[in-house]
């Protein structure tokens, strides 16, 4: 019972002491009867505290984490946004697939498609001179910019690919500006001409769809961020015909799970903060979230992980 | 002991946060990294391991915070669980690795010159060799009320444990603290109240 006042009273004090309402003695005098035992707690206390409030992180290490967090922020949106324009706005026909996916119509669907495209632009054409609307003025087809030409868009697509494989092979961590960057190349390659080297961007598409896979499967910590990224890259080989196999599951965990505390932690799950670890895929993508990572051995065995929160 | 006194005060900064507003998570990185840094060096004793992990921290919270909600936990204990979880993973992977990391040998802020450095070096590695000795929610109880600053309330919270227990816990630690700093004397110091509520 005792025990129990002198814990109230022993953060009632230190409460009091630490903002700057009351000093030690005037709660020695205000508790008179716990006074020798509530001294010497509440002057070991202060001492702890002071130790600690003496230390502040350097200047140098918050500008340089604020910059870090900041630019982090920035490519998270960005990717985001990015796997927003790259979704799917029209139905792209199984002939235009049958191009890339090497199905039945083959050349012959390719030849077909030259054909319809000719002759649906003849005929707006011809209609668009006929109507007189515009002075008999064809707007011109648009014409690709030199910096999205297949080859080149392509070739830094899989240079980027490339670097970052050979980042993780080293034992690196990928970023999500590497992700970003990776999903900014694919759609440089959507919106070129890929006429002609379908077999290119077709593989650079997979290989691409593979590393994200590898994301995942070694940093789970990146994977909403590589999913949002793999999504954006399937809605653009989507666009253009191109078929990915499904993504494979997340592979082998890299950070610990959330476990409860002490024993005499009442670890409740429906107090837990934080959602559900898998991200929603993004619309049009076939990918799979990665699944929640099973136990890791620990090798202490007395600390835990807190419950509810495993980002 | 908290900087905000309410914890539903920092709603408004962190649901801005959580739209991506970029003043807003500049915001509330400039108003809780120097409490979660200290957090860490509570449970660390380590300047270093408490610089790289307090940054760490932060890029973990930008992982989840879509994921935060209000509901379940003030905004400060669910950022507590996550610089726990991150001192434990690195705790982990320091024991795979075989090492253990020495104390402090960081810059602590106020130091009149060489004495008193040297001092607060030592007065940190005693507390700190004194708290390595305090059983797991003991240790958490003192880094989260002395490092972090949190009050009673949003330690439990953060801890998933009550009130009165986190009292319980805190008299017990403080208690242990006493006994063991105080099988090695050292120089005792004027002390007088603070006079802000904030550590940050």
């Amino acid at each position: 019972m005792k025990a129990r006042k002198l814990d109230e009273i022993l953060e009632e004090s230190l409460t009091a002491y630490l903002e700057g309402r009351r000093s030690i003695e005037d709660s020695l005098s205000l508790y008179p009867s716990v006074a020798s035992e509530l001294a010497p707690l509440l002057r070991t206390a202060v001492d702890v505290s002071r130790t600690f409030d003496g230390y502040e992180p350097p200047e140098h290490v918050r500008e340089r984490g604020l910059q870090r967090f900041l630019n982090d922020a920035r490519a998270r949106r960005r990717l985001k946004a990015l796997a927003r324009d790259t979704e799917p706005t029209g139905f792209v026909p199984s002939w235009l697939r049958g191009i890339f996916s090497g199905g039945r119509m083959g050349l012959v669907g390719a030849a077909a498609a030259v054909a319809v495209i000719t002759i649906a632009v003849g005929s707006a054409a011809l209609l668009d001179n006929g109507s007189g609307s515009n002075d008999g003025i064809v707007q011109p087809i648009p014409t690709q910019n030199d910096d999205t030409e297949t080859p080149v868009a392509v070739a830094n697509l899989q240079s980027q690919i490339a670097s970052i494989r050979a980042r993780i092979d080293r034992g690196e961590t990928v970023t999500v500006d590497d992700l970003l960057d990776i999903a900014t190349k694919a759609k440089a390659v959507g919106a070129a001409e890929v006429e002609g080297n379908e077999e290119a961007v077709t593989a650079v598409f997979n290989d691409a769809d593979d590393l994200f896979n590898d994301v995942v499967a070694t940093q789970p910590d990146l994977a909403d961020e590589a999913d949002d990224a793999q999504g954006a890259v399937r809605n653009v080989a989507g666009g253009l015909g191109i078929d990915l196999p499904p993504a494979s599951p997340a592979g082998t965990p890299a950070t610990p799970p959330a476990v409860t505390d002490a024993p005499t932690a009442p670890a409740s799950p429906t107090t837990a903060p934080t959602a559900a670890p898998t991200a929603a895929p993004t619309p049009g993508s076939t990918t799979t979230s990665a699944p929640t990572p099973p136990p890791e051995p620990t090798a202490t065995p007395a600390p835990r992980s807190l419950p509810g929160i495993n980002p | 002991m908290s900087p905000n006194g309410n914890a539903q005060s920092d709603r408004p900064l962190v649901d801005r946060a959580r739209a991506g507003d970029e003043a807003a998570l500049s915001e509330l990185y400039q108003s809780y990294f120097p409490r979660v840094y200290r957090y860490i060096l509570a449970r660390t004793g380590n300047t270093h391991d408490a610089e790289d992990l307090a940054e760490e921290v932060f890029m973990r919270v930008l992982e989840a915070i879509e994921r935060f909600q209000w509901r379940e936990a003030p905004f400060s204990a669910w950022l507590f669980r996550i610089a726990h979880n991150a001192v434990i993973s690195q705790r982990r992977k320091e024991t795979a690795r075989g090492k253990t990391g020495p104390l402090t040998d960081g810059l602590p802020i106020d130091s009149d010159g060489p004495d008193e450095l040297i001092e607060r070096r030592l007065v940190l590695n005693e507390v700190m060799e004194a708290a390595k000795r305090l059983p797991e929610a003991q240790r958490q109880v003192i880094a989260l009320r002395f490092g972090a600053g949190l009050s009673v309330a949003e330690t439990a919270r953060a801890m998933n444990k009550g009130e009165g227990n986190v009292k319980v816990i805190q008299h017990k630690a403080i208690g242990k603290l006493r006994e063991m700093m105080g099988q090695a004397p050292r120089k005792k110091k004027q002390r007088q109240p603070v006079n802000e509520g904030t550590k940050a």
